[in-house]
C-alpha cells in the first residue's frame, strides 16, 4: 500500500495510486481526516482518548468523486455525529469495504426477456458500506453505507418473504456499459434459460450478505459471478456461486467476507424466491 | 408420654406414613414441575411452558393426597362422592371463570397473538403483557394496564397490529381542481423514491378517491416496515407538502361558490379604502 497522499481528487477514468480502502495513519502535526466516497462525506478527529465521526450523505448515489484529504477540525452541519472512547486512541484508521447487510433485488427499468435456449449475464451493482476500523485494522468502530439505497421487500406476497434494499441498478447487459464507481460493487448474474419458453425477468434478488468482497487491480469492487439456470422442464434451478474472475481475467484480491456463512452446499435459494 | 405413645401407635404410624407421603410428594411434584419447565421451555411459548407445569405439579400433589388419604383409611369412593357434588356446585357458580378457563386454553393453542405484539380489542389498544389462564394483560400507548377476560377475546374480532413485517399507510391528500393529476402522481412518486424507509416494493400507488366538494381526493398508499411505520406516518406528510410546495401543487380550503339565485346577478359591493379613513366603516 502506498504512502498516504493529501488532497487527491480523482475521477474514476483513471486508476488511483491507491484504493479508497486501507490504512491511514494521522500525520504528524494534523488532528483528522477526511473522505469523499461517493456520495459519502466522512470526517474523523482525534483526541487523545477519543474518535470523533461526524458523516453526510450525498444526493446523488451516482457520484464518481472521491478524495481524501487531512483536516483538524470537524464541521458538522447536517452531518450525523458517533463518538468513540480509547484509553489511548490509535494514531490511525482503517477503512474496509463491505458489501451490503441485506439482499439487494434489482429491477429491470423494462421487462427483460431471456428467450429460449439462451444465456445472458446481468450486471448487477450494488452499494458498498465503509466500515471504519481503529489503528491498522484492529477494532471496528462503525459501518456506514456510501450510499443509504431504499427499504424494499421480497417476497410472495406481503405476509412472507423479507426486507431487502434495492438497487437502482438498470441490470445492464453490455460490460461497456458498466460505469464502475469507486463506492459501488458488481456483481455478473448469469441467467441461462434451457426451456422451450422465454424467461420474463421482472426482479432479481441477489444474496448480498453471503458474498465476499473483490478487488481488481484498478480497485474496483466485485463479487463472485452467480449462476442460476432454468433447465428444460422449465424447473428453476438454485442460485450457485461461481469462481471469483474477473471479465477481463484479470487478477482480483479479496477485500472483505461474507456477512453470514453460506447455506448447505453453496446452493443459497431456489429461482422462486429470488425471482418472486 | 402420651404423645410418643400415641406416635408409635397404630394410628400414629398411619398418620406419621400420611404426612411423611405428602411431604415427599409435594417435593417430588416441585422437583418435577421444575424439570417439565426446563425441557419444554425450548419448544413451547412460555405460557405454554407455564401451563404445563402446573398441570404436572397439580396432578402429583393430587395423587399424592389421594394415597395419603387412603393411608389414613379413608374411603376413596366417599372422597370422590364429595368432589363430585362440590364440583357441580362450584362449576354452576363459576361459569364465566371456567368460561375464561377454556378461552384461555383456545387462545393458547390458536395463537392469535404473542407476548409482545400489540393488539386492538374494541377501541383499545395495547402490547400484549401476559396471556394468563382467565385473562390477558395489555399495555397501552399511554402507559396504563388493562386486563382483558379471555372470554371476550375469543368472541369478539381482535386485531394483531403486529403480525406482519411490513406495514400500509394510507395518506388522503387533496389538490385543487386546477392542477393536472400526472402532474401531482409524479410529484408523489418521487417523494416515496426520495425516502428510503419508504418500501420500493410493494409499490407506493395513487388513487382517485373523488370529485370532492372542494378538491381533487387523492389516496396515496405507501408501505415501510413495522418499526418504521410510525416515522414513515410523520415524515411523509411533511415532505408531500414540501414537494407539493415546490412543484406549485396546491391543497385547497374548503371552498363554497355562492350564487344570488337561478339568473346570477352581482353581488352589491362597496369598497370602502381603509388605512386612511379616519371614520370607522359602516
Amino acid at each position: 500500500m502506498s504512502g498516504v497522499e493529501l488532497n487527491e481528487v480523482m475521477e474514476v477514468t483513471e486508476t488511483p495510486s491507491r484504493p479508497w480502502w486501507g490504512h491511514y495513519p494521522l500525520e504528524e502535526g494534523r488532528h483528522g481526516l477526511f473522505w469523499q466516497i461517493g456520495p459519502l462525506a466522512l470526517q474523523a478527529r482525534r483526541w487523545r482518548q477519543e474518535w470523533r465521526l461526524a458523516w453526510q450523505e450525498g444526493e446523488d448515489p451516482l457520484t464518481s468523486e472521491l478524495s481524501f484529504s487531512a483536516l483538524d477540525e470537524l464541521d458538522e452541519t447536517r452531518c450525523k455525529v458517533a463518538r468513540f472512547a480509547f484509553q489511548e486512541s490509535a494514531r490511525g484508521l482503517t477503512l474496509c469495504p463491505r458489501l451490503a447487510d441485506r439482499p439487494v433485488v434489482v429491477r429491470p427499468d423494462t421487462p427483460l426477456y431471456i428467450p429460449p435456449r439462451e444465456e445472458t449475464i446481468i450486471y448487477v451493482s450494488t452499494s458498498a458500506w465503509v466500515q471504519v476500523l481503529s489503528d491498522d485494522g484492529g477494532v471496528p468502530l462503525i459501518e456506514i453505507p456510501s450510499y443509504r439505497p431504499s427499504d424494499s421487500w421480497f417476497g410472495p406476497n406481503t405476509r412472507e418473504g423479507e426486507l431487502c434494499y434495492a438497487s437502482r441498478s438498470l441490470a445492464r447487459l453490455r460490460l461497456d456499459e458498466i460505469v464502475q464507481r469507486p463506492h459501488r460493487v458488481v456483481s455478473p448474474v448469469t441467467i441461462r434459460n434451457r426451456a422451450a419458453d422465454a424467461l420474463l425477468i421482472e426482479r432479481l434478488s441477489v444474496p448480498v450478505p453471503l458474498l465476499p468482497l473483490y478487488a481488481s487491480a484498478e480497485h474496483q469492487l466485485w463479487t463472485q459471478p452467480m449462476v442460476m439456470e432454468r433447465s428444460d422442464d422449465g424447473k428453476e434451478g438454485a442460485l450457485k456461486l461461481e469462481e471469483m474472475r474477473l471479465p477481463d481475467g484479470m487478477e482480483a484480491t479479496r477485500v472483505s467476507e461474507a456477512r453470514q456463512l453460506q447455506e448447505r452446499h453453496g446452493l443459497f435459494r431456489t429461482l422462486e424466491s429470488l425471482f418472486a | 408420654m402420651d404423645v410418643i405413645d400415641f406416635l408409635f401407635s397404630d394410628k400414629g404410624l398411619e398418620i406419621l406414613r400420611a404426612s411423611v407421603l405428602v411431604i415427599l410428594g409435594l417435593f417430588f411434584a416441585k422437583v418435577a414441575a421444575v424439570i417439565t419447565q426446563r425441557v419444554s421451555e425450548p419448544y413451547l411459548e412460555p405460557q405454554q411452558t407455564a401451563l404445563l407445569k402446573r398441570v404436572v405439579f397439580y396432578a402429583i400433589v393430587i395423587v399424592t393426597l389421594m394415597s395419603a388419604l387412603h393411608q389414613l383409611g379413608f374411603s376413596l369412593t366417599v372422597v370422590l362422592g364429595a368432589a363430585g357434588i362440590l364440583s357441580v356446585a362450584i362449576g354452576f357458580a363459576s361459569q364465566t371463570s371456567a368460561s375464561n378457563l377454556i378461552s384461555g386454553l383456545f387462545l393458547i393453542g390458536e395463537k392469535p397473538f404473542r407476548i409482545g405484539d400489540f393488539i386492538k380489542i374494541g377501541d383499545t389498544i395495547g402490547e400484549v403483557l401476559s396471556i394468563d389462564m382467565l385473562s390477558v394483560k395489555l399495555r397501552t400507548f399511554d402507559n396504563l394496564f388493562v386486563r382483558v377476560p379471555n372470554e371476550m377475546l375469543l368472541n369478539s374480532e381482535v386485531t394483531n397490529l403486529t403480525r406482519f413485517a411490513i406495514r400500509r399507510l394510507e395518506l388522503k391528500v387533496g389538490v385543487a381542481y386546477r392542477e393536472k393529476l400526472s402532474h401531482v402522481r409524479e410529484v408523489l412518486m418521487q417523494v416515496a423514491e426520495e425516502y428510503p424507509l419508504c418500501l420500493t416494493e410493494p409499490k407506493p400507488v395513487v388513487l382517485f378517491l373523488g370529485f370532492g366538494d372542494s378538491s381533487l381526493d387523492l389516496q396515496f398508499n405507501v408501505w415501510a416496515t413495522r418499526e418504521n411505520w410510525l416515522d414513515l406516518r410523520n415524515n411523509i406528510p411533511e415532505r408531500v407538502k414540501e414537494a407539493f410546495d415546490e412543484a406549485g401543487i396546491e391543497i385547497p380550503f374548503p371552498h363554497r361558490s355562492l350564487y344570488t339565485g337561478s339568473v346570477t346577478e352581482p353581488f352589491p359591493i362597496r369598497v370602502v379604502s381603509s388605512r386612511d379613513d379616519e371614520e370607522p366603516t359602516p
